[in-house]
């Protein structure tokens, strides 16, 4: 049997702008298991990013069961979570989110900082994985100084050091043009290939499909396949 | 135009607090600094106010002089003669055409008792024109007069503590012995406020005559007081006395001159001159805690144009002349130096009176302060605005490319 | 290693200009404390020098009375009724160790062409011991000289460089008030004393010249004296008063004469010290506020600049003291770097502006030690608000688009 990575159970989130509530999660369950390569697709304003929040550990429930990696997360504290961050989730952002004044090396090392020392292991490995995302030129640059698609391999780069369970991409290929985006999805289905679970928010069906799965939210929750 | 520069003005406002932690720092550092140069400036400012309120309830604010017999230091061990002050000198003194008023004074300290109380008091051996020379005048009774002086009657005029002092009720017409004599009470003066060891209200007053001959027993003076027309040169005056004592004291070449003469200026520097040496380290550390306001000013306004360089980026590519960029930023730092100018203003008024609420200082108003308040608020905003105001007009609006 | 540093400290050397102006304004404030608190510091010690020739063991008897004001004996009254056997019969008592009748006057003093108006105070032998005057050169008067009435002189310091400059004065004669004198000796430098007096300004002559072929008198100005034991000081003041009234045939009401202690002259003085160097300290740690205020305004700015930052720090697994320690390290980098140049812009300043206004020269040992525990204190103080905003970032911004 497949182990389960992820488990939600009845999964609400209400936001308060102002007196206004909103509530952007209606009741979402879902189940990801390990090696899986999701896609949730919904147009903005469906609750997708909140999901996505959620399932990072960025961002707790009103009510519902989370299970990350057998694990009930409901009653951890903030330090067990950054733990659990650190150690099992790696994120790929749509604004890339590179660490500005620091070079793509030393970008690539930053959650090796929050578990302590950075030997010269660390800095091996670190290389050698900007060299599998064929960035072995831009190891000493600034995020300035690359290209978009530079810039998101090297937040992959950074996802991949801690060696995650669990992969989260937010519209990874959103600033990308179509090429670079190519790229990108074509890194990501080789992870996924590797064992790397990844769940992916998109709007775009076409990199949607690069995935196993498609999920589709809106108005907080999934719509049936 | 005007709705141009009414927008202009807009402008600048809405940037001001588009970013409130920048121009709350910019007012708090300023305004901290203000308060306490304020504060410093006004309590120094009152010091000397009250000392010259002093000086000048005793007749000794200007257009007057003291001449006090025995040479040497202004204040300190006398290293001269002391017997050579003369009546005679100071019917020369009184033929000077700018002097109006010339009061001699014998003084003693001697024991004065009632009833078996007795203490050490100081006397002083005077002329009926000692009330006007020191605007101080009777509260009961009357002051001594020409036919006291005449007669060298054993009258006296006693200070304010004195009926206290002795457990007098009515002291009028009482008799208090002074050096084994008695002496008939005609009045008691008003209280005077004292300043320092200058008890006045301790004093007792005779007639001058009655001093000298019958008290003291000898032919010198200890000082005279002297009164100047209005708009007397005091400088020349001091050299004139000076040249008629040298010379009637037969004083010459550099032999030291046996009189001191005290001047009102001379006075106020004596009575202030510790609290002086305080008060300019004082000011220099909220000068120097001004100029720190300055740079911190100067580091914001730097942040501040980096976020907003797209903006101005923008201005100038559509064509803003840069001088309206540098105007734009000064007249935003002038602002901020108006409202802490005010407020500092308004701050150090308050702290002032908390000040004079458990020390002797009163606190002042003064217009004075507000002017000043504003004059380095605006001077040190404005400065350190303008490195940063010249960088933005400076901006190329080629960045724009790069951020779009 | 290093990248562990460049990682959590990079943040800071990002934007140099703001890290320039940033610790300028610690390195001004921190010089001025440590400035200002050498002034007090050393305004102190110049009080403690004035005191030291004016020794707390050190009492005067003084003709007529004498009021005590702003740290200065001033004569009042002057009597004429202290005469030389006073000082004499005062030597009975048990416990004095040095004592020295004093008449002072006023004094013109000729060398060749050169003239000038000093003070000369007649003493004897004791009277160097017991203010501790040193001698630059040549010696004290001898007990003969005093007793034989010879015309010798030692000389204040100021009075030796108006007179004869570098040349030696030692076996020269001058005259005091036309009289010819041989200057035996030449005080070393002592300043301004606690008596308010320049003792570089006097000539030291013996007594008994001075009240008679000078200024022929038969009464003395003062008697200063010194006692052996410092405790015992109350009783020999009472014994002196005792035997001055019976000689005197006075009361204690009608006295001609006061007792003026060092003590009493020291209090006041020492008051006015503490008071200047208390307020200057107390206000001068405003600068350095002031300065730590510009850091909290700074990190705070860059703290809200830095939010992405931050939030990816936390989504990468960051734990709020992570956050908080970063920040607040970054702060007292800040000021420690200030602070570390501004105590040496200080001591640099103290060394040259202390001689400057006439201050004695001290290395500020303690002003340097408060300045670096102030600085310290204040960095952590100016971090604090900077850092917990910090740590207040909320990760989810980071998924919220156009953000």
């Amino acid at each position: 049997m497949v182990k389960k990575l992820v488990i939600l159970k009845n999964i609400t989130k209400t936001y308060y702008t102002g007196k206004v509530a909103y509530q952007v999660l209606k009741g979402i369950s879902l189940e990801v298991e390990e090696g899986e390569f999701l896609a949730i697709m919904g147009a903005s304003g469906s609750g997708k990013s909140t999901l996505l929040n959620i399932i990072g550990l960025l961002d707790k429930p009103d009510s519902g069961i989370y299970i990350f990696d057998g694990q009930e997360v409901n009653q951890l504290t903030k330090k067990e979570l950054a733990y659990l961050r650190n150690r099992k989730i790696g994120f790929v952002f749509q604004a890339f989110y590179l660490v500005p004044w620091a070079t793509a090396l030393e970008n690539v090392l930053l959650p090796l900082l929050y578990r302590g020392k950075i030997n010269k292991e660390d800095e091996k490995k670190a290389v050698e994985l900007l060299k599998r995302l064929r960035l072995e030129k831009r190891i000493n640059a600034k995020p300035n100084e690359l290209s978009g698609g530079e810039q998101q391999r090297v937040a992959i780069a950074r996802a991949l050091i801690t060696n995650p369970k669990l992969l989260l991409a937010d519209e990874p290929t959103g600033n990308l043009d179509s090429k670079s985006s190519q790229e990108v999805m074509n890194i990501f289905k080789e992870l996924n290939e590797n064992g790397i679970t990844i769940i992916m928010v998109t709007h775009d069906p076409e990199i949607a499909d690069f995935a196993k799965k498609i999920k589709i939210i809106k108005d907080g929750t999934f719509i049936k396949e | 135009m005007k709705t141009s520069f009414f927008q202009f003005l807009k402008d600048i406002f809405k940037e001001l607090f588009s970013n409130k932690i920048n121009f709350v720092f910019m007012f708090l550092a300023l305004t901290i600094s203000l308060v306490t140069l304020n504060t410093i400036y006004s309590l120094g400012l009152s010091a000397k106010k009250q000392v010259m309120d002093y000086l000048a309830n005793l007749q000794f604010g200007k257009d007057a002089m003291f001449i006090v017999a025995g040479g040497g230091r202004i204040i300190g061990l006398t290293t001269t003669r002391r017997d050579t002050l003369k009546l005679e000198d100071v019917e020369e003194i009184k033929k000077l055409d700018f002097v109006k008023l010339a009061s001699p004074i014998s003084i003693g300290t001697l024991e004065v008792s009632y009833k078996g109380v007795a203490e050490k008091l100081k006397v002083e051996g005077v002329l009926p024109n000692y009330v006007f020379a020191n605007n101080w005048y009777p509260k009961v009774g009357r002051f001594i007069n020409e036919k006291d002086l005449k007669t060298m009657a054993k009258v006296c005029v006693v200070g304010a503590d004195i009926p206290k002092k002795f457990n007098i009720k009515n002291i009028l017409g009482e008799k208090i012995k002074i050096a084994g004599q008695y002496f008939k009470v005609i009045g008691v003066l008003e209280s005077k406020p004292f300043f320092g060891h200058h008890r006045w209200d301790k004093r007792i007053f005779i007639p001058l005559t009655t001093a000298q001959r019958r008290v003291f027993n000898k032919d010198y003076i200890e000082g005279v007081k002297l009164l100047f027309r209005k708009g007397t040169d005091i400088k020349i005056a001091e050299k004139k006395i000076k040249e008629i004592l040298r010379k009637r004291h037969k004083l010459f070449g550099i032999e030291p001159d046996d009189f001191r003469i005290i001047t009102p200026e001379l006075a106020i520097s004596i009575f202030t001159k510790t609290m002086r040496t305080i008060n300019v380290f004082l000011l220099a550390i909220a000068l120097i805690s001004l100029t720190i306001s300055g740079v911190i000013i100067m580091n914001l306004m730097y942040a501040n144009i980096e976020e907003k360089a797209p903006v101005i980026a923008l201005r100038i590519a559509l064509g803003a002349d840069p001088r309206k960029i540098i105007k734009h930023y000064l007249i935003m730092s002038f602002f901020i130096a108006i409202i802490s100018g005010i407020v500092g203003w308004i701050l150090s008024i308050f702290l002032m009176q908390i000040i004079s609420f458990f020390t002797p200082l009163k606190t002042f108003f003064s217009w004075k302060v507000f002017i000043f308040s504003l004059s380095f608020a605006t001077f040190t905003s404005i400065t350190f605005t303008l490195m940063p105001a010249i960088r933005a007009s400076k901006i190329e609006p080629a960045i724009l490319l790069k951020t779009l | 290693m290093f990248i562990k540093y460049k990682l959590l400290w990079g943040g800071l050397f990002h934007k140099k200009l703001r890290l320039f102006l940033s610790v300028i304004g610690i390195i001004i404030g921190v010089a001025s404390l440590l400035l200002m608190n050498s002034f007090g510091e050393s305004a102190k010690i110049k009080t403690l020098k004035e005191i030291e020739t004016f020794g707390p063991e050190v009492m005067m008897v003084v003709a007529g009375s004498v009021k005590v004001h702003g740290g200065r004996a001033i004569q009042t009254e002057i009597t004429t009724t202290l005469k030389p056997a006073d000082a004499e019969a005062l030597r009975k008592i048990k416990g004095i160790k040095y004592l020295s009748p004093v008449f002072n006057g006023d004094g013109i003093i000729r060398y060749l062409g050169n003239n000038l108006t000093t003070i000369v105070n007649g003493v004897n032998e004791e009277y160097l011991l017991l203010r501790k005057f040193p001698l630059l050169e040549g010696r004290n008067f001898l007990k003969d000289e005093i007793l034989g009435y010879k015309k010798v002189a030692i000389l204040g310091y100021k009075i030796k460089r108006e007179l004869f400059e570098d040349k030696n004065s030692i076996g020269k004669i001058i005259l005091i008030n036309k009289l010819p004198f041989r200057v035996i000796g030449v005080l070393a430098p002592i300043g301004i004393d606690a008596s308010n007096t320049d003792q570089d300004d006097q000539i030291l002559i013996p007594w008994t010249v001075a009240i008679s072929a000078v200024y022929n008198v038969d009464y003395i100005r003062s008697i200063y004296l010194s006692v052996e034991n410092l405790e015992e000081i109350h009783l020999i003041e009472k014994q002196i008063n005792k035997i001055l009234l019976k000689r005197h045939k006075v009361s204690e009401r009608n006295k001609d004469f006061d007792i003026v202690k060092a003590e009493d002259i020291l209090q006041v003085k020492t008051q006015t010290t503490e008071l200047f160097s208390t307020l200057v300290k107390s206000i001068s740690i405003l600068c350095l506020f002031v300065g730590a205020l510009g850091v909290t305004a700074i990190m705070t700015l860059s703290v809200n600049e830095r939010k992405k930052e931050i939030g990816i720090r936390k989504a990468l697994g960051a734990e709020d003291k992570n956050i908080l320690f970063q920040f607040l390290a970054e702060s007292v980098f800040i000021t420690s770097l200030g602070g570390a140049i501004g105590i040496l812009i200080g001591v640099v300043g103290s060394l040259i502006f202390l001689p400057l206004f006439d201050y004695p020269l001290v290395f500020p040992w303690i002003p340097i030690l408060t300045s670096t525990l102030l600085t310290i204190f204040s960095g952590i103080i100016a971090g604090i608000y900077p850092a917990y905003k910090a740590t207040q970032v909320d990760p989810i911004i980071l998924l919220r688009h156009n953000f």
